[in-house]
């Protein structure tokens, strides 16, 4: 345990506590969004390069922005004459059979018998881990964590595209508000028109690179995301968002990963397997479906397009 | 020598392709649905129904002969690398449930939905998406994919409970959303710590490395203890049960029956092969012994409750609650070395297909009268008898299920818990068996006497409602009604011996 | 043997945190963010609890499951934070009636 490493367990809880009491929801948001980035800095301490690109793209980007704009939609709604006393913490007394400290005890003690469960577990490698380490040769992919999500656990990644189809299937739903127009703003669109070719670029490389590296579809999916929003807030006269959001565009990932599955699983043996030699031209077609298609989710769940 | 070997290696192809088509086939379903024009869609849906029902009939042949089951290592690479689906006689009632619901459930939709509907739109997909979750969860012998699964499940059900929109629908949504992800994340902790400790995320291999390690460390139960809260949350389990009634009570019809006959079943069935899996490393008497108390106090609880409603549905909904108090009863008998065991797990499966089969059967019979009479309320089913007597016969025959008269289903799932109770020589449970009966006839009759009170002058002829919304009811209703006539075979086809741990007898 | 890693307190604590926020916040949209932290412990416990393989890279079986959850609570959380707006859009409220304080009186 060094110093920097306590520093940033601190600084971690700092921001995670006061994220959580922060005043407004907004800057909840914001405060969450450094807690991500800080959390991103510990995955690649702890020597997960590929846990910490999606963190910060994903789990600090999509999500921070998300609670952003509802956060500022919620703000700009308040009903006027809010009392400006407001309760002290955000969390005022709830009705009903709730007693506030009954359930902080509750918490308190779980999270104790927490600690001293994690403490006691001794850390041993374990037939899986070994099982990757052994069988990665045979399964024709350089990159272990690539390895994993594509081929030996590529059941659990095709579920998990499936869980974001459902999700912007279920936000049809809810349609999002109407955004406002948002004024032209020249800087923007200057920024934006050397950044959004740019972001696309880095996409194109996280994706190939993922093969070999840390990277791959879910991070450059995000930074697909990313892009096309920032080209929509900056007015950029091509709108990619509402061609991009169309049902077979956000359908392609998980069909194009269902067919390869069944087909070259057919004839490897069994579903969700490649047969030997077309592994790299496989798992890189997969993962350039999933990049447009969770790119396309992700842009989908955002909201306020002109389709959705 | 190598005819026989080529016939193996067909076998072991065909299950490896045949299990894993049984979720990616809802899937494409459920894509074609929802990229494809909507004229397409109900033949597609057809088609993939009647694939299915292929599928799972060629699952059944395939097992027929032994109760040893199916395997499928995805990938080709075996548990602990990759992820293995295992369908073993309890999947596969599972699945044959799942089937007959969903068809009728997707006929009766067709019709009830105004043609065109949004609504209606968003339904199918994520219809289609919940039986691929659920097949999933019922064949993974995967921890962090039953994770995973779960979230499948739970987000499509999400999506499904606030369909129309409404400020209602939304806010029941939301409460089961939030629910429904602490529950997640309480069952991910349980994985993470066995994870842990184990080095695997094979199902199996939790009971072998408990059984290896010797003394068993008491973080194991920690996370059994995680995995019961998280799975309890998402089963409605009371004092748990807070986000059921106005998810399923405010849902569209064909949502609450797929909710309460389905999603509410699959977090049990995991969390009885968990069960099953600890079992033996540790002394869960206690812990049974507060899951049927627990279960005890839901059903009074969910009956009460439910004799206070004002609406049909929610009537409905509660009484779902009551329900699954049963299901957690037999717990209290399924112990490694007790007498009961092999009983008690059969009356858990019946009263899962009685309950799935007599609840998506009630709210679809109410449906139609809800329909009919243009509103929720209980005292709009006066005259019902009159108006819609098929539906009328269905919401009968599945009350007689539901408070378990013979022959019913449901019958036969408390005269099993009652022999498990016997045998395991805890006869005041019988009391209460008999009191829940009387309790749940007590809501059930109070909705059907109403139906003969005469019609209320003021009521306003409707357009008369298709028949076939009342003819997939009353399907669903008589196989409850009528499904003790089978609840012995269907107990010997299921050898539960075989599911339970070697050397416990019937 | 380098000693106990911080990373065991400290994703204990984020789930302490993420939990608490979860029950008692009042704001749908901090029980969300609530539920994200509440995540992010977990993950931290998972690789926290993998010992390193000999080139200092983290079990990669840990990281891939990680991202595969880091992707799920997106979709979860987009969906929760999509159903807020809209159910505030119709109804004014950011809480659950269940949630919201007894009446303000002033």
């Amino acid at each position: 345990m060094n110093a920097i490493d306590l520093l940033l367990a601190l600084a971690l809880l700092l921001l995670a506590g006061s994220a959580l009491l922060a005043r407004s929801v907004q800057t909840a948001s914001v405060l969450f969004i450094a807690f991500g980035l800080l959390l991103a800095l510990v995955w690649v301490r702890l020597g997960a390069p590929d846990v910490a690109l999606a963190e910060a793209a994903i789990g600090a980007g999509v999500a921070g922005a998300l609670l952003m704009l509802a956060a500022s939609e919620f703000e700009s709604r308040r009903i006027g004459g809010s009392r400006a006393a407001g309760p002290r913490l955000p969390w005022p007394r709830p009705q009903g059979w709730r007693p506030r400290w009954a359930l902080v005890l509750l918490a308190l003690a779980c999270a104790a018998v927490l600690l001293l469960a994690v403490l006691a577990i001794e850390p041993l490698a374990g037939a899986a881990t070994e099982a990757v380490a052994r069988n990665l040769p045979q399964s024709e992919i350089a990159h272990p964590v690539t390895a994993v999500l594509l081929s030996f656990r590529a059941y659990d990644t095709l579920l998990e595209i499936a869980v974001l189809l459902v999700a912007v299937v279920a936000v049809q739903a809810a349609p999002a508000p109407p955004q406002r127009a948002l004024a032209h703003d020249p800087v923007l669109a200057r920024v934006a028109a050397i950044t959004v070719p740019l972001a696309l670029l880095v996409a194109l490389y996280l994706l190939w690179a993922g093969s070999s590296r840390s990277g791959g579809a879910f991070q450059a999916g995000a930074v697909l995301a990313g892009a096309v929003l920032l080209a929509r807030f900056a007015s950029l006269p091509l709108d990619p968002q509402s061609r991009l959001t169309r049902p077979p565009v956000l359908a392609l990932g998980l069909a194009l990963f269902i067919l390869i599955g069944l087909v070259a699983g057919a004839l490897a043996g069994a579903a969700l397997g490649y047969p030997s030699g077309w592994v790299k031209p496989l798992v890189l077609a997969i993962e350039a479906a999933l990049m447009v298609s969770i790119g396309a989710t992700l842009v989908a769940l955002f909201g306020g397009s002109k389709t959705a | 020598m190598t005819e026989a070997m080529t016939e193996a290696m067909t076998e072991a192809m065909t299950e490896a392709l045949l299990l894993p088509l049984l979720v990616l086939w809802p899937l494409v379903v459920g894509l074609g649905v929802y990229a494809l024009p909507e004229r397409a869609s109900a033949a597609l849906q057809v088609l993939g129904t009647l694939v299915l029902a292929g599928l799972i009939a060629t699952v059944f042949a395939t097992m027929l002969a032994s109760p040893e089951p199916l395997r499928a290592a995805l990938g080709g690479w075996a548990a602990p690398l990759g992820i293995e689906l295992v369908a073993d006689r309890l999947a596969q009632a599972m699945l044959l449930l799942t089937l007959l619901v969903y068809a009728a459930v997707l006929l009766y939709a067709q019709a009830y939905f105004a043609h065109g509907s949004e609504a209606a739109q968003r339904f199918w997909p994520l219809a289609w998406m919940l039986w691929a979750g659920l097949n999933a969860g019922y064949l993974s012998a995967d921890l962090f994919n039953l994770y995973v699964a779960l979230e499948l499940v739970g987000l499509a059900a999400v999506g499904l409970t606030a369909l129309t929109g409404q400020s209602t629908a939304l806010a029941a949504a939301l409460r089961y959303l939030l629910a429904a992800l602490l529950a997640s994340n309480l069952f991910l902790l349980a994985v993470v710590l066995l994870y842990a400790a184990t080095g695997s995320l094979a199902l199996d291999s939790i009971g072998a490395h408990l059984a290896a390690v010797g003394t068993t460390p008491w973080y194991a139960k920690l996370a059994l203890a995680l995995v019961l809260v998280s799975l309890a949350l998402k089963t409605a389990l009371a004092p748990l049960h807070f986000w059921l009634p106005a998810a399923h009570g405010n849902a569209v019809t064909p949502v609450s029956a797929l909710l309460s006959a389905l999603v509410l079943k699959v977090s049990l069935l995991i969390f009885l092969r968990l069960w099953l899996e600890f079992a033996p490393a540790l002394d869960l008497a206690a812990l049974g012994l507060l899951l049927a108390l627990l279960g005890l106090l839901a059903s009074v609880w969910g009956s009460v409750l439910a004799l206070t409603q004002r609406k049909i549905k929610m009537l409905i909904a509660y009484s779902s609650v009551a329900q699954v108090g049963y299901l957690f009863l037999p717990f209290a008998w399924l112990l490694p070395g007790g007498l009961g065991a092999a009983l008690a797990l059969e009356a858990t499966v019946l009263h899962l297909l009685a309950h799935a089969l007599a609840k998506a059967a009630m709210f679809l019979a109410a449906g139609v009268l809800v329909l009919s009479a243009g509103r929720d309320d209980l005292v709009s089913l006066r005259g019902a008898v009159a108006r819609e007597p098929l539906a009328f016969a269905a919401l009968t025959l599945a009350g007689v299920s539901l408070i378990g008269l013979p022959p019913s289903l449901g019958f036969a799932a408390k005269w099993q818990m009652m022999q498990a109770a016997l045998l395991a020589d805890q006869w005041p449970w019988l009391l209460w068996l008999l009191g829940g009966t009387l309790l749940t006839a007590a809501y059930v009759f109070r909705v059907l006497r109403l139906a003969f009170l005469p019609t209320p002058e003021a009521f306003e002829a409707r357009a008369p409602l298709p028949q076939r919304l009342s003819l997939c009811a009353l399907a669903l209703a008589l196989l409850a009604a009528l499904g003790g006539f089978g609840a012995a075979a269907l107990s010997d086809w299921l050898a539960a011996e075989t599911l339970l741990w070697p050397g416990s007898g019937a | 043997m380098s000693g106990v890693s911080i990373w065991l307190p400290t994703g204990s604590a984020l789930v302490l945190f993420g939990l608490l926020g979860m029950l008692l916040a009042s704001s749908i949209l901090r029980k969300l963010l609530a539920f994200n932290v509440m995540g992010s412990g977990i993950f931290l416990l998972l690789l926290a609890l993998r010992p390193p393989g000999p080139d200092g890279v983290a079990d990669p079986v840990a990281q891939a499951l990680i991202i595969t959850g880091i992707v799920i609570a997106i979709a979860a959380t987009a969906l929760g934070v999509r159903l807020a707006r809209r159910y505030h859009q119709l109804s004014g409220q950011t809480e659950l009636p269940e949630d919201r304080a007894a009446t303000r009186d002033d």
